[in-house]
């Protein structure tokens, strides 16, 4: 019976389930596709390099799914709560009709559970078309190619999703269980009692300026003066001020604009505006916090994904500059142990062939008792290096040294006396990056004293194409077995930057794609409930025998106002976020803007406002029709 | 010709699953300009539905509704004074007004102007701005007597206007509708259950089970009047509210 019932429920208010059905579809269709990653990520030709990476992105994917599942479950919890309230003056009526609040709550159990069983097929099936997706997106990220074209069902992932899927509808459970019980006759009978007071207007006009003084002062020392910011406390004070700026400014703007254009009649009276005003008032007043997080959430995924997503380019570029070698190995010398002879020697003994390699040059390096903390190359070897490495060369006069960095800003904390120092850009270890804090290059007359530091080795493999190369790394590695050797290759460098921009990349895009959702579900909920509860004007406007282009017209205004500001200071935000992710970006190299993806991002969120805005179309008209 | 309505042969009826209601049967009835009209009946009798066929809010089965002679168009410009007052609650009594001159895309300057002149002539200045739960029922009501007013319809529909208030705010709203017939020389089609509205009317229209019981034109005095329309009630054994 009670089947039956939540059957017949499901039936007459199908459209208020079916976007409940949507979102839970769309939810478990998100579980299953990054429970999937695990195994997808094995149909990826990865080397042993790329699978520490992937392993690194498995272990942290547990705990992002745990922090996405608390998201979703809040937005389902709004859901259930809506489908709840569009259902309580049915049960308010079967309340009085003698049905027990034991019997109404099995009712739900059997509403949420036939919905949680189809959205659970729907979701899967999404699920399984998206999967494509996903593992294109991998080998997109890790640079790979896949094995073989497939449509990926995992079964280990459907029993994970199942097990999400039985936590969240116990969790709802309780939720609508505790709502019943909560519920009095009255509450279930009658709409709740709106909140009657209005707001001042000066006032809410005097918070709007204090709004925007706070949004001014604290926005331009975030963006153009973020860079002089001297303590991070400032970072701090700016930018609490900053959000309090953005609450107080949704919490004011809609009175304090109805205010200021009430003066203009001509405007104010034309096209039901001050309706809209006035409509836009009441909804901001349950959606204050939703817009203001809406704000931050939406700005996290512009300005991180374009961000990360020139870190592949950054690092495949570097690894041409700062790897233009295939290997570089350095080894220190012991004192304690004389016989420890050089790299080549190692090599010997390794019985590693020369014919491996097709050019190699082995140098030393010096430190000096005077000068402990840094070391010096010979003015000869670095001369040679510079080939090696395509690096300018470096001209020294007698009684001259040379600074040799890379990274920006670096200095030099060495004076010697009766000695002029030059400043040289290059490097010595292969980096993705401009790591080199620091040596120095002297003439080998000017090195008297100084004792032997490091042999370094740097070679290039004897091999035309990639692959070839590949198996001759692999066929040096094996064979070495020296540890007291420190080895860089080109190879590991590149993979390395693939496998760090790939896992920055995927956290980047997992938390974007969540934020976003998160936040413009929870908007669209927000505004769909709202309109619920105001439906009672809109049949009043159609008794009045109001225009429907004159009632479209004001919903379009309001969705505007509702999707459109927080999209404006979304936009904002990201220019804060985009100017720090660019200070961090510029130690690495020069960024190619990546902004394509943010048109992703754009037309979801311009979509969900406009099927808000015909979900509201519709749900009035039918509503309007009926009476 | 000062005649504003005419019915002809007005038949209204509503199809169920197998059987056929019929709402309202062979109602012929006229209605000059000016004239303050009141339609009464028991529950179900079919006044709301006559009054809603009159407002073209609803479409006659057969029969004919003319206006001014012709087909009535639904662009005409009515009033309609709602028994549930159906007023906005999210804007004020101002707001509420001016939403029907909206509708007829008015000026905001004159749109305004109007207002306040109204507001002024019917006394309402004190609560204009208010919103409809800072106002009683009486003041809520004559808001949604002046949104009809506003756009100088000539012609008021009223469905039970005091029903659902007090005795004090019920005399408000006749008292406003009152001013509307002799001053403006405004015509009033009114549906009511209570004998007293209805002694204020000049002619009533008394229906049963969907047909015309018995046309009632005022003569004498209003207590005259309210007699007989007591009197009719008796007849029609409804259970009247005053």
């Amino acid at each position: 019976m009670y089947l039956k019932f939540a059957f017949l429920q499901l039936k007459q208010k199908k459209k208020d389930f079916l976007l409940v059905l949507l979102f839970f579809s769309f939810a478990i269709s998100f579980f299953y596709l990054f429970q999937t990653i695990e195994e997808q990520i094995s149909f990826l030709d990865l080397s042993s390099n790329l699978q520490k990476f992937s392993s690194v992105l498995e272990d942290c994917l547990t705990f992002l799914n745990i922090f996405s599942f608390f998201l979703f479950s809040f937005l389902f919890l709004s859901a259930s709560s809506l489908i709840f309230k569009r259902q309580k003056k049915d049960f308010g009526i079967c309340l009085t009709l003698g049905m027990s609040k034991k019997q109404i709550k099995r009712i739900l159990f059997f509403e949420l559970f036939l919905l949680t069983c189809v959205s659970f097929f729907l979701g899967l099936g999404l699920g399984l078309l998206l999967s494509r997706g996903i593992v294109l997106l991998l080998s997109f990220l890790f640079d790979q190619s896949i094995k073989e074209p497939f449509v990926f069902l995992s079964f280990l992932s459907i029993k994970k999703t199942i097990f999400s899927l039985f936590l969240l509808f116990l969790f709802l459970w309780l939720y609508l269980k505790r709502l019943v019980k909560k519920f009095s006759y009255k509450d279930f009978l009658y709409p709740k009692e709106k909140k009657k007071k209005k707001k001042d207007s000066i006032f809410s006009c005097f918070l709007f300026v204090l709004s925007l003084f706070f949004l001014l002062f604290s926005y331009f020392p975030l963006t153009v003066g973020f860079s002089k910011m001297e303590t991070f406390s400032d970072l701090f004070w700016y930018f609490g001020l900053l959000i309090f700026g953005t609450f107080l400014f949704f919490y004011s703007v809609p009175i304090c604009f109805s205010f200021l254009f009430s003066k203009k009649k001509t405007w104010y009276l034309k096209d039901l505006n001050f309706f809209t005003f006035r409509q836009w008032e009441q909804k901001n007043n349950r959606m204050v916090l939703t817009m203001g997080f809406l704000c931050f959430l939406f700005a996290i995924p512009l300005a991180l994904v374009p961000s990360t997503l020139q870190l592949k380019n950054i690092f495949e570029e570097n690894a041409k500059t700062y790897a233009p070698v295939d290997l570089e190995i350095s080894k220190l010398y012991s004192l304690e142990n004389p016989e420890n002879k050089g790299i080549v020697n190692d090599l010997k003994q390794a019985k590693i062939s020369r014919n491996l390699f097709s050019d190699v040059f082995s140098f030393d390096s010096y430190q000096s008792f005077e000068y402990p903390k840094v070391f010096f190359l010979a003015y000869e070897d670095y001369q040679t290096l510079t080939k090696f490495y395509h690096l300018p060369k470096v001209e020294l006069k007698e009684k001259e040294y040379a600074f040799v960095s890379n990274v920006v800003g670096s200095s030099s904390n060495l004076s010697i006396p009766s000695y002029q120092e030059k400043k040289v850009e290059g490097f010595l270890f292969l980096s993705i990056g401009a790591s080199n804090p620091g040596f120095y290059v002297m003439r080998k007359e000017d090195m008297k004293d100084f004792v032997l530091f490091k042999n370094h080795l740097v070679a290039n493999y004897k091999a035309s194409s990639e692959k070839e190369k590949r198996r001759v790394e692999e066929r040096f590695l094996k064979s070495i077995k020296e540890d007291s050797l420190f080895i860089h290759t080109k190879l590991s460098l590149q993979e390395a930057g693939i496998g760090t921009s790939a896992l920055l990349n995927f956290f980047a895009l997992y938390l974007g794609i969540l934020f976003l959702l998160f936040g413009i579900g929870l908007m669209f909920l927000k505004e769909i409930s709202s309109v619920y509860e105001e439906e009672e004007e809109y049949v009043r406007l159609s008794l009045l025998k109001t225009p429907e282009s004159m009632i479209k017209k004001s919903l379009r205004k309001q969705t505007m106002f509702l999707y459109g500001l927080p999209f404006l200071f979304s936009i904002a935000y990201a220019v804060i976020l985009y100017s720090f992710f660019k200070l961090v970006l510029d130690v690495f190299g020069h960024p190619q803007n990546q902004f394509g993806i943010c048109f992703v991002f754009l037309f979801l969120y311009f979509g969900c406002a406009c099927f808000s805005y015909f979900w509201e179309i519709q749900m009035l008209g039918k509503k309007r029709k009926k009476v | 010709m000062n005649t504003l309505f005419e019915l002809h042969h007005l038949c209204k009826s509503y199809k169920s699953e197998k059987k056929e209601i019929k709402a309202l049967e062979d109602i012929n009835l006229s209605i000059s300009k000016g004239e303050f009209v009141a339609i009464m009946g028991p529950s179900g009798s079919g006044k709301s539905t006559l009054l809603q066929c009159m407002a073209s809010f609803d479409f006659p089965t057969s029969g004919q509704v003319l206006f001014k002679g012709k087909e009535r168009k639904k662009e005409e410009p009515f009033g309609f004074i709602f028994q549930d007052i159906q007023l906005l609650d999210s804007l004020n009594g101002y707001e509420n007004i001016a939403l029907a001159l909206t509708i007829q895309k008015e000026n905001g300057n004159i749109m305004d102007q109007k207002i306040r002149d109204y507001a002024k002539k019917f006394e309402m200045e004190s609560f204009l701005f208010q919103y409809p739960y800072q106002m009683s029922g009486g003041q809520k009501q004559k808001i949604a007597f002046l949104r009809a007013l506003i756009v100088n319809p000539k012609l008021i529909f009223a469905d039970e206007p005091t029903s659902a208030l007090d005795v004090s705010s019920a005399k408000q709203v006749l008292q406003a509708l009152d001013t509307f017939h002799k001053k403006e020389k405004g015509t009033i089609v009114m549906v009511t259950h209570d004998a007293f509205c209805a002694s204020f009317a000049s002619k009533v229209f008394f229906l049963k089970e969907g047909k015309l019981f018995k046309e009632l034109q005022k003569e004498g005095s209003t207590k005259e009047f309210w007699k007989k329309i007591h009197e009719t009630l008796s007849m029609l054994e409804v259970d009247h509210v005053s």
